[in-house]
């Protein structure tokens, strides 16, 4: 019996960086951020509060909070003119906010979660030559959990200090028995993984000059969740000279989500909330988009010679990025309940440069316009506020073809273009 | 009470926002799919005329059978009972070669060498079955138990090979022949109605002169000679013929041809555009201009700008010429527009010293931009991993070079492909030949069929 044996003695995935939001970025956290287009920095929103902007956790109504719901989105793109065949967004959303006051500082502390229903994390890496549309096959699918802490003194000044929490991802061994008799493949497995913990900070201040005007600065760091599996395999084909060992190297980022910035400031009219935000991403850092994999081999210790050589891609060149929102928000008491109605709309621009060469990162600016609204209800028999949200998301990818140098660059030009449609209901309460 | 509905009012809400893992929705993302690279593992096409499956063999060509013992219809090997397989649209016990030829569960072995179930132990072989040598032997009382290309002798299932010098068969019994005894080359596919027309030149066994053959096929693999004889022959135009190319234009089909080993490149139109009848030829190129060093051979042709571009290899693999006409006038290349130096990259594919039959192929960008791809034989070293290896030989190999479609044709500029040569095969550790390509798009993906010293064969893009 020909039998090929195969064993992966050590495999490590060794991720780097920090962990930080980046479905909450695309799509904005919860339903108010998709109403909201994702410029969040000065809405009421407890329950989000340690993703969008922590100080605001002591600018509460002073009431506890707890609250979730869905989020649904199907990015319908095109890639060179045929259908990107992406996976629909699905997750769950839920967050907790819990004030208290000593003296003259109000305090307040929350917890936000976004947690995709499908994977806690897609590890998706493909070769650099794959047409891709590189911000929506991996980046919306993976859990964000959110820990922060807020100090207000005076109603004037409030600092927030949080924790993006994530899971990193780590093999033990990796095991492979691979029966290759002719007509009659068979092939077992056994793994061993581990998932220690990733932080990243989330730092913010808010100040309240007036009671009509907020000012606000927002940072957070940044996630690199690389991947490298070194696996050793034994390989054995009986009746040939083929004996030793292969050392494979899988290499390669899956998600990355950039250092930022947001600064802003809203004011209050009578009941009108208008907001404008200026967000910094720093795109710029990203060194490596694409997977690779380097052999590493004795061809005579092997037995056999074994043509391959290793792809390196070149640098992802993605630029720095500032994407103006702005966004409002209007309420109406009717007897004892209340109608907040919503909207945003952000412009944002693309990191990813002309796709000129082998890679073919495709995406493009988007207009991200948003609508929503939240029915309160008041009554005085329950004694406890809640709330139902709902909130849609048009996003626009604008046309975009990146003309290649050379005739044969793999895939040819490169066009994206489409869009993504978004909704999200849920619901809070305080007490 | 207020309490209670507040707990209530929470769990509702907890309710709402759940928690848990669905169902996904399936994997995104498409294989890159430019008819450039990766390509998957090349595979065998089958060709077949009259009932018989075209190949280089010695062997006595068919099986016994008994009379009256038909065989059923097929297109596909699992629409036939085990052991039969399906050989050219019938379900008949397979002559082979290599197991590779073989179905799903069957090795290629006995004698004669066909497809045979393969076992471990009687149990696998069913009630009549005993497994001997790691195949089935099946007993039978009568001949309907047995696959059709066996006989039931001395109560077994047995085949036995006959052909027209013999071994004969028995009375009540007649020879089906499964293999005509041929050599294929130089395809060129183009599409066909649902499925595709293959244009080949085929030498039978005992003949001297090619003659130009039309298969069809509707899956892309299994192709059957339309019209069963050939379309072009010696008697009509020159004496060899050989590396035709098709091109469908709007006066008519037109069928290019290489004549006598490359001293002339004909041309043959079917005005219906059918690519079935040829109702007259004429000569296109002959060699004069002096890179050509005497010789012009495997031409392929493409619609280009309203005109006929007309690639060709000159001399012995010196260059690929290119001419363009909207007649059919052409006039030779003053100069070769692609020679082996130009596919020289120390990294990937060195000591290229030939290149040879080029296929044109124009692609389009949903940019809008055209790029008029060649696909070619080169002889070179592919990826010498490892200095005096088995693989730092030199062979035939597929490469590309292509140029962007901005000016006029005679003065493009062709690039080679990053990652030369986009298609080569190895077995057995060692690289194999393939040269005359042929791509055409169809059901979704790229089908590059190649000539090798095996056979034609095909490779898809993207992979399977």
């Amino acid at each position: 019996m020909r039998r090929v044996v195969i064993l992966a003695l050590a495999a490590l995935l060794l991720p780097v960086g920090s962990a930080s939001a980046d479905p909450t970025r695309l799509l904005g956290f919860g339903t108010r951020g998709m109403a909201h287009a994702g410029a969040m920095l000065h809405f009421d929103d407890p329950i989000a509060a340690a993703v969008n902007n922590p100080a605001m956790l002591a600018a509460t109504d002073g009431r506890p909070q707890i609250g979730g719901g869905y989020v649904f989105a199907r990015p319908k793109l095109d890639l060179n003119g045929a259908d990107a065949n992406l996976i629909n967004v699905r997750a769950f959303y839920g967050g907790l906010s819990v004030p208290f006051s000593v003296k003259e500082w109000d305090f307040g502390f929350g917890v936000s979660a976004h947690l995709p229903d499908q994977f806690l994390l897609r590890i998706h890496t493909v070769p650099a030559t794959q047409p891709r549309a590189v911000m929506w096959d991996a980046p919306p699918h993976r859990l964000v959990a959110n820990f922060a802490l807020a100090a207000r003194f005076k109603d004037l000044v409030a600092i927030g200090a949080g924790i993006s929490v994530f899971v990193k991802f780590e093999a033990e061994y990796l095991n492979f028995d691979i029966d290759a008799t002719p007509g009659r493949t068979r092939a077992t497995s056994s793994l061993d993984f581990r998932f220690p913990l990733l932080i990243a900070p989330v730092l913010s201040v808010l100040v309240t000059p007036t009671p009509w005007l907020r000012l606000s600065a927002r940072y957070t760091g940044d996630t690199e969740l690389s991947l490298a599996l070194p696996i050793v395999a034994q390989v054995r084909v009986p009746g040939t000279t083929v004996d030793g060992p292969i050392g494979l190297l899988f290499a390669g980022p899956s998600i990355y989500s950039p250092r930022e910035l947001a600064v802003g400031g809203s004011a209050d009219w009578k009941k009108l909330r208008v907001s404008a935000e200026l967000l910094f991403q720093n795109w710029k850092a990203l060194d490596a988009v694409s997977a690779r994999i380097i052999t590493q081999f004795d061809e005579s210790e092997i037995g056999v010679e074994v043509p391959a050589s290793d792809f390196v891609a070149p640098p992802p060149g993605y630029k720095n990025t500032f994407s103006p929102r702005v966004s409002g928000a209007y309420a109406f008491d009717v007897d004892v309940y209340t109608l907040v109605l919503r909207a945003g709309y952000s412009f944002v621009p693309t990191p990813v440069p002309a796709q000129r060469g082998l890679t073919n990162f495709a995406d493009s600016n988007r207009h991200v316009i948003g609508l929503g609204g939240t029915f309160e209800f008041n009554w005085d028999w329950l004694d406890l506020p809640f709330a139902l949200d709902a909130g849609v998301q048009f996003q626009r990818m604008t046309p975009r073809t990146s003309h290649k140098d050379d005739p044969l660059s793999p895939g040819g030009d490169l066009s994206i273009v489409g869009m993504v449609y978004a909704v999200s209901v849920g619901g809070r309460v305080s007490w | 009470m207020i309490a209670l509905r507040r707990f209530a009012l929470a769990c509702a809400l907890l309710a709402f926002s759940g928690c848990g893992f669905l169902d996904t929705d399936g994997v995104d993302g498409t294989p890159l799919g430019d008819g450039l690279s990766p390509y998957g593992a090349a595979e065998p096409i089958e060709l077949c005329v009259d009932g018989a499956r075209v190949m280089d063999t010695t062997r006595p060509p068919g099986l016994c059978h008994a009379e009256g013992h038909e065989a059923a219809a097929c297109e596909r090997d699992d629409e036939c009972t085990l052991p039969e397989s399906c050989v050219c649209g019938r379900c008949v016990v397979k002559l082979c070669e290599f197991s590779t030829e073989c179905p799903e569960g069957t090795v290629c072995s006995g004698s004669p060498r066909r497809c045979q179930l393969r076992c471990e132990a009687d149990e696998e072989c069913g009630h009549l079955g005993v497994c001997e040598n790691g195949t089935c032997v099946r007993a039978c009382a009568a001949q309907t138990q047995c696959g059709v290309g066996e006989l039931c002798l001395a109560a077994r299932c047995r085949a036995i090979a006959c052909g027209p010098t013999g071994p004969n068969c028995g009375p009540a019994e007649v020879c089906t022949h499964q293999f005509l005894s041929a050599e294929v080359s130089g395809p060129s596919v183009v599409p066909a109605g649902d499925g595709l027309a293959l244009y080949a030149a085929v030498l039978t066994d005992g003949a001297s002169e090619r003659v130009l053959y039309r298969f069809v096929s509707r899956d892309g693999l299994a192709f059957f000679a339309e019209p069963s004889a050939p379309i072009l022959t010696a008697s009509a135009s020159g004496v060899d013929l050989a590396q035709p190319s098709a091109l469908a234009t709007d006066e008519g089909f037109l069928l290019f041809y290489e004549v006598d080993g490359g001293a002339a490149i004909d041309l043959a139109i079917d005005p219906s555009g059918e690519g079935l009848s040829f109702e007259s030829t004429r000569v296109g190129l002959t060699p004069s201009s002096a890179w050509e060093n005497g010789r012009v051979g495997a031409p392929s042709a493409a619609w280009v700008e309203g005109q006929i571009v007309l690639l060709y290899e000159g001399g012995d693999g010196e260059g690929i010429g290119l001419t363009a006409s909207a007649d059919g006038a052409f006039t030779n290349a003053a100069s070769p527009v692609i020679v082996p130096g130009d596919l020289e990259d120390p990294a990937r594919f060195s000591d290229v010293t030939e290149v040879r039959a080029p296929f044109a192929y124009v692609s389009r960008a949903e940019s809008g931009r055209r790029v008029l791809r060649i696909y070619l034989g080169a002889q070179g070293i592919a990826r010498p991993a490892s200095p005096g290896g088995t693989f730092d030989q030199s062979n035939l190999s597929i490469a590309a070079v292509g140029a962007y479609l901005d000016g006029p044709v005679e003065s493009l500029d062709f690039t080679p492909h990053p990652a030369n040569p986009v298609l080569g095969r190895v077995q057995n550790f060692r690289p194999q030949d393939e040269s005359a390509p042929s791509l055409v798009h169809f059901a979704g993906k790229y089908w590059l069929y190649v000539d090798t010293p095996e056979g034609i064969y095909v490779a898809r893009n993207p992979a399977d």
